[in-house]
């Protein structure tokens, strides 16, 4: 990395903003927030004066197109919502866009719209609340409120339907024979009823609790008459709401091209952070930033032809200066740096540690596979995927290390003997059984501890790696008694144990158990020596140092952790032989057995290689981050980010 | 012994199997439904994070998967066994309890696991793939647990 400094006068500053942002070979220093409140001269191109302008018009356009995806006929997939893919548009066809193409239209029109549509939602939720009160009353065949007249009365309520006895002995009581009481209809437990009485008498019965009044307001007509009219008001708002859904799938048609707007202002709002975080003076400005030592000829040879009067200068980070990170890598390890990422980015000091993590990574996952066809199935699936998706480079690395993965799991499932679990055992031709048995390296199933001494072993070879590495970062950082010290210091004394433990299982190297024997004494004896070198004081050392050694019991529950691939790989193939044992079965009853039978190792098999799948990939990485990466590795360093046009939906191509 | 005319060996191996699928089944039943909720209460503000939380809601099912393969590890193992005596049967119960105990506790909590670590998929979605390897931390257990019953039932002698 290396520190670049951009010194040249205003007048080309949005021009050079524009062009690094095209050329994407700088990380430049941008305004975390941009200063909305003062009105800025147009620079953005002409066609906004500010970025609080474009910010606006950003969020406007992305507000039509949330709207409009509701009326999108093309569903994201469980697949696109995973991969966030974008969509590809050439140069020419995002220029042409940006010209011809003039967003606010379609955005006012969506507006209304949507707000038309919120209107027509609560006028029908309105007019549905005024149906369901009258439907209790739809069988009254009078005008409420007509009847009335200074002599007569007309209530309107309901009753619970134990109690009209009640009511009626009760209005009998009050007004002997002024009253008349005609049921209207039941709903439920409820007795709608009209009561009608004398003026002269108020039953005090009907302000009781036992009585519930209804408010009737129909502007004059019978309930059933106002129905009708509120069905055909929901039918017009309804007609409205289709046409509107109508013109809505329309404009559908037109997501690219305000997705183009969208991801142009995106980078609009990009460069002005960027002129933002400019020092200017009268008549000049000054950008910052960093770029891979790699392209600062290019970079020179390109600025100066482009722009002859800007000066560029290349300086190196100064000592305790943390520059962004840009891994580097042959292409064969480049995918797995996603593992890496997902831990971190190391720092600027550090070694990447992705080249050692790489071929670890890929036979853990195989392993814990442990399956040949599901190998197969995981590459066709990469590859369907790549055809179907066309992914960017960065997503590349994602399909680029299952294909890798998908390899090895191939190679490492014919030794373990599964494909499709045991779906081999049931093709009877001798050749087939023939070549199967003689690839096959340990059966897990037949074997299960050699399968997980070799797991354990794999586990042995990881971590000691990673204390070399560590050793080698302290030695090649000057610190070469602590190199041999610290890490030296456990080499030996693990080394001399992993040999005492082979020795006592080994009969053929049992001479080699007393020098071990010795060698792991003189190693405990060394670590004690040595780890609690800087504490103050002998008994200090001495404890710290006891301590440590104690601490050396982490290095066997590591180890241990390793057997977590042979179980997972078993977990898988005894799953696979299960699926393949039920589907045996079906397929020997007649007619549909082989249908079903087939039908069952699909859904089956498929569905244990997404469960074991994801298992296998987890569980490599957790063995890379919490027992490889802690032997050496921190991480904490910051990625870098070249300067480039960001997109939320299109990708330029070409 | 027989108990009743019941061949008792083969009763305690049946057992045997049937905790471990019983007991992972409901430690996953509870974690993935721990973690389901979060999802939809997740998925309700923000559908297009399904992929994403799938994944999460996923990884506490597979106590269940352990504890079948445990129940049919011990079928294979009994396949062409005539007479399961009372010691073979108490054995293999057993060797049961590591993935079925295992597997009731971790798949419970690494559904809350999950489900916790789901708030990161909202507030980080970059993170997304360090938020798949805290619940798989929880799992580890479940992993040991099994891999223990393998091991206890293939030292079972017939």
């Amino acid at each position: 990395m290396k520190k670049v400094h951009l010194l040249a006068h205003l007048s080309v500053k949005t021009e050079l903003v524009a062009t690094l942002q095209e050329w994407a070979m700088v990380q430049l220093h941008a305004a975390a927030e941009t200063d909305r409140h003062t009105k800025k001269p147009a620079r953005l191109d002409g066609t906004v004066a500010s970025t609080g302008e474009a910010e606006a018009i950003q969020a406007e356009i992305g507000r039509a197109l949330a709207y409009l995806k509701r009326y999108d006929t093309y569903k994201e997939g469980l697949i696109d919502s995973f991969m966030g893919l974008k969509a590809g548009v050439s140069a020419a066809q995002d220029a042409a866009i940006r010209r011809s193409f003039d967003g606010r239209a379609i955005t006012q029109l969506t507006r209304e719209y949507d707000k038309r549509l919120t209107e027509i939602a609560s006028e029908r939720r309105q007019l549905q609340a005024e149906q369901s009160a009258l439907l209790v009353w739809s069988n009254l065949n009078a005008v409420p409120g007509a009847s009335a007249s200074n002599t007569v009365q007309v209530v309107f309520g309901s009753v619970a339907e134990k109690d009209v006895a009640t009511l009626k002995a009760r209005l009998e009581a009050e007004c002997q024979d002024l009253y008349h009481v005609e049921q209207v209809q039941t709903s439920g437990s409820k007795v709608n009823l009209a009561v009608i009485h004398h003026a002269s008498v108020v039953p005090a019965v009907l302000k009781e609790a036992l009585f519930s009044p209804a408010s009737l307001n129909t502007g004059g007509q019978v309930p059933a008459e106002v129905m009708l009219y509120l069905r055909s008001k929901l039918r017009v708002l309804d007609d409205e709401a289709l046409a509107i859904a109508q013109a809505s799938a329309l404009l559908v048609g037109e997501k690219l091209k305000l997705q183009v707007l969208y991801d142009h202002y995106g980078s609009l709002i990009q460069r002005e952070r960027v002129q933002g975080a400019a020092q200017d003076t009268a008549q000049t400005f000054w950008l910052e930033g960093w770029t891979d030592a790699d392209v600062e000829d290019r970079l020179t040879d390109m600025l100066s032809k482009r722009f002859p009067d800007v000066y560029v200068r290349f300086e190196d980070p100064e000592p305790g200066e943390a520059p962004p990170i840009k891994l580097k890598n042959s292409k064969l390890v480049q995918p797995f740096e996603l593992v890496t990422n997902m831990y971190g980015w190391p720092m600027y000091t550090e070694v990447d540690p992705t080249t050692a993590l790489a071929p670890f990574f890929g036979l853990f996952f195989a392993i814990a596979l442990g399956d040949s066809g599901y190998g197969l199935l995981v590459l066709a699936a990469c590859w369907w995927l790549m055809r179907k998706y066309k992914p960017d480079a960065a997503s590349s690395k994602f399909f680029h290390l299952f294909i890798i993965a998908g390899v090895v799991s191939v190679v490492v499932g014919f030794a373990v003997n599964g494909f499709f679990g045991n779906l081999l055992d049931y093709v009877p031709i001798e050749a087939v059984q023939h070549v199967r048995r003689s690839l096959v390296v340990i059966d897990p199933m037949t074997n299960p501890m050699a399968m997980m001494i070799f797991s354990i072993a794999l586990g042995v070879v990881h971590i000691l790696l990673g204390i070399v590495i560590k050793a080698s970062m302290t030695w090649r950082g000057g610190d070469k008694a602590g190199a041999l010290l610290d890490q030296g210091s456990w080499l030996f004394l693990l080394v001399s144990l992993i040999a005492l433990a082979v020795s006592a299982s080994v009969p053929a190297l049992g001479a080699m158990a007393l020098p071990a024997q010795y060698a792991s004494i003189a190693g405990a004896v060394l670590v004690v020596l040595t780890q609690g070198r800087s504490a103050k004081g002998i008994v200090g050392k001495l404890g710290v140092g006891l301590y440590a050694l104690y601490g050396g019991v982490g290095y066997f529950s590591d180890a241990l952790s390793y057997t977590r691939l042979m179980a997972l790989g078993m977990a898988g193939a005894v799953i696979a032989m299960v699926v393949n044992t039920i589907a045996m079965m079906v397929a020997a009853s007649p007619i549909i057995g082989w249908p079903f039978a087939i039908l069952i190792l699909i859904v089956g098999h498929l569905f244990n290689l997404l469960l074991a799948g994801l298992g296998c990939f987890v569980h490599s990485a957790r063995l890379q981050f919490v027992e490889f990466f802690t032997k050496f590795f921190e991480g904490g360093g910051v990625p870098y980010k070249p300067f480039r046009r960001e997109s939320k939906f299109t990708i330029i191509r070409g | 012994m027989e108990w009743l005319g019941i061949n008792a060996g083969m009763a305690l191996a049946i057992l045997g199997a049937a905790l471990a699928v019983f007991l992972g089944g409901t430690g996953s039943s509870i974690g993935v439904g721990i973690a389901g909720q979060t999802s939809a209460g997740i998925m309700s503000e923000d559908p297009e994070k399904f992929g994403k939380l799938i994944l999460l809601q996923a990884l506490p099912g597979t106590q269940g998967v352990y504890g079948l393969l445990i129940g049919f590890w011990i079928l294979i193992r009994l396949t062409g066994v005539e007479v399961v005596t009372v010691d073979q049967g108490w054995q293999l119960l057993f060797a049961c309890l590591p993935a079925a105990v295992n597997g009731l506790m971790s798949g419970i909590w690494q559904g809350k696991v999950s489900a916790a670590a789901m708030n990161i998929i909202v507030k980080h979605p970059d993170a997304s793939g360090k938020a798949l390897i805290l619940p798989a931390m929880v799992e580890t257990y479940a992993i040991f647990g099994l891999l223990a019953s393998l091991l206890l039932i293939n030292r079972v002698v017939f």
